[in-house]
């Protein structure tokens, strides 16, 4: 039984309408006009609204799938997808695919809108014109490629102990942190914290092969 | 030059974002002065945005990009411009300058002591106290335990606590295990934020709330 409930909960993780042909879908080139990070750049340095439209299409209703997963009401899920989507449009010149893949990019935005509907709360956010000038660091560090991430990250999942795949669903999608989880599952908050940097490192590690 | 981090657990908390506003903002103000905490949270950020691509996808409504496309050239500024003085701009970074949105001069400041002053800010939940402490050079901050966790960030100055310094963007994170003694360095004043968690469960909440630096 709880092998099932086990498997049960890993599928439910990842995936909330399964694709049927591919472990993750990838994005799709409709119009030939490139991956996003390609569309964000031609909608911050020119307010391109055709690769606005191709991210909308394609972010928006994985924004809202991820609100609905978090807990969001169906019409609250639809207005932070939309709210994100304009946060996009408004923010794409800051954008830079030397520091962030675009799925990152946006799922930040994504995370922070939400919490701002949700909780009520304001997110407090760091800009890039926040950064300390002084820092001697350019921020500049590899990440990884976009839709193949995805895929991998779904199949690295599965082959996570299942314990370890409970903490990080907890973590992304049931909006508790680490005590809350201690709490939950009466477990030490070392185990949490050690389960937690184990899965991580587990899936970075594999991620970090399709580093470009 | 950071030397005192974020602990990873608080990195993924706010990175997934799970994290509730007062702790967050300690986090996102040293991130502003952290490369090395900010390319850890992207890192974990990272499988957020794989989680995005492969969490599926729900359909918007049929009128959705339309309405979208329409607010694209609508004026709505984000957040209202903000105007502060030097000494402001120079102790709050960024993230917590939006939140504290006035000069620190236009503070509340109460005293608490000889050598010290408060000045309590906005916070949108009861069970988190968020506040700027400005110590004198060379005072003493007293001693006190409480409960749940407690962050302090230097903004301008340091402190030096259990052979420890702290400096400019530097984080102390304190459970209710310590027991501790920070002393403001003797070179300027020391300006600090200060978020003190007091879960409801404890008792005795309202005491500490209503000033944690009272018991010495």
């Amino acid at each position: 039984m709880s092998l099932i409930l086990a498997s049960r909960h890993m599928l439910d993780f990842v995936l909330v309408r399964p694709p049927r042909s591919k472990m993750a879908e990838e994005f799709v080139d409709r119009n030939g006009r490139g991956d996003p990070a390609s569309l964000l750049h031609s909608v911050g340095a020119h307010g391109d609204r055709s690769a606005f439209s191709d991210l909308f299409e394609h972010f928006a209703p994985r924004i809202k799938a991820y609100c609905l997963k978090r807990g969001s009401s169906l019409s609250a899920a639809e207005e932070i997808a939309q709210e994100a989507m304009i946060k996009v449009w408004r923010r794409a010149a800051q954008f830079d695919p030397a520091r962030a893949s675009a799925s990152t990019w946006i799922f930040a935005i994504a995370r922070n809108a939400r919490i701002d509907a949700f909780r009520r709360e304001k997110r407090p956010e760091v800009l890039p014109e926040d950064f300390d000038a002084e820092d001697p660091s350019s921020d500049t560090f590899g990440h990884l490629a976009d839709a193949e991430a995805g895929g991998k990250l779904v199949a690295e999942i599965s082959t996570l102990p299942p314990d370890q795949a409970e903490v990080v669903r907890k973590a992304f999608f049931e909006d508790k942190t680490h005590q809350e989880i201690a709490q939950e599952l009466k477990l030490p908050l070392g185990t949490v914290k050690s389960r937690i940097r184990l899965a991580l490192g587990r899936l970075r590690k594999s991620m970090s092969e399709f580093q470009p | 030059m950071i030397r005192h981090h974020i602990a990873h657990d608080l990195l993924v908390d706010y990175a997934s974002g799970s994290l509730p506003e007062a702790p967050s903002l300690v986090v996102a103000t040293h991130l502003a002065c952290c490369a090395s905490c900010r390319e850890d949270v992207r890192r974990i950020e990272d499988i957020g945005g794989a989680l995005l691509e492969s969490v599926g996808t729900a359909s918007l409504g049929p009128d959705a990009l339309a309405a979208a496309l329409d607010r694209l050239d609508k004026h709505e500024p984000e957040t209202t411009e903000l105007r502060l003085d030097e000494e402001s701009r120079k102790v709050l970074p960024g993230p917590l300058a939006r939140h504290v949105h006035r000069n620190l001069g236009d503070l509340r400041w109460r005293r608490l002591g000889p050598c010290i002053e408060e000045a309590v800010l906005a916070s949108a939940s009861p069970i988190f106290k968020t506040a700027l402490l400005r110590v004198a050079a060379g005072a003493a901050m007293p001693a006190h335990t409480h409960g749940g966790h407690e962050y302090t960030l230097v903004l301008k100055g340091g402190i030096r606590d259990g052979g420890a310094e702290y400096r400019h963007g530097d984080v102390m994170s304190l459970d209710d295990t310590h027991e501790h003694k920070p002393v403001a360095t003797e070179d300027e004043e020391c300006i600090c934020l200060v978020v003190l968690d007091a879960p409801v469960r404890l008792t005795g909440r309202f005491a500490r709330l209503l000033n944690p630096f009272i018991k010495h």
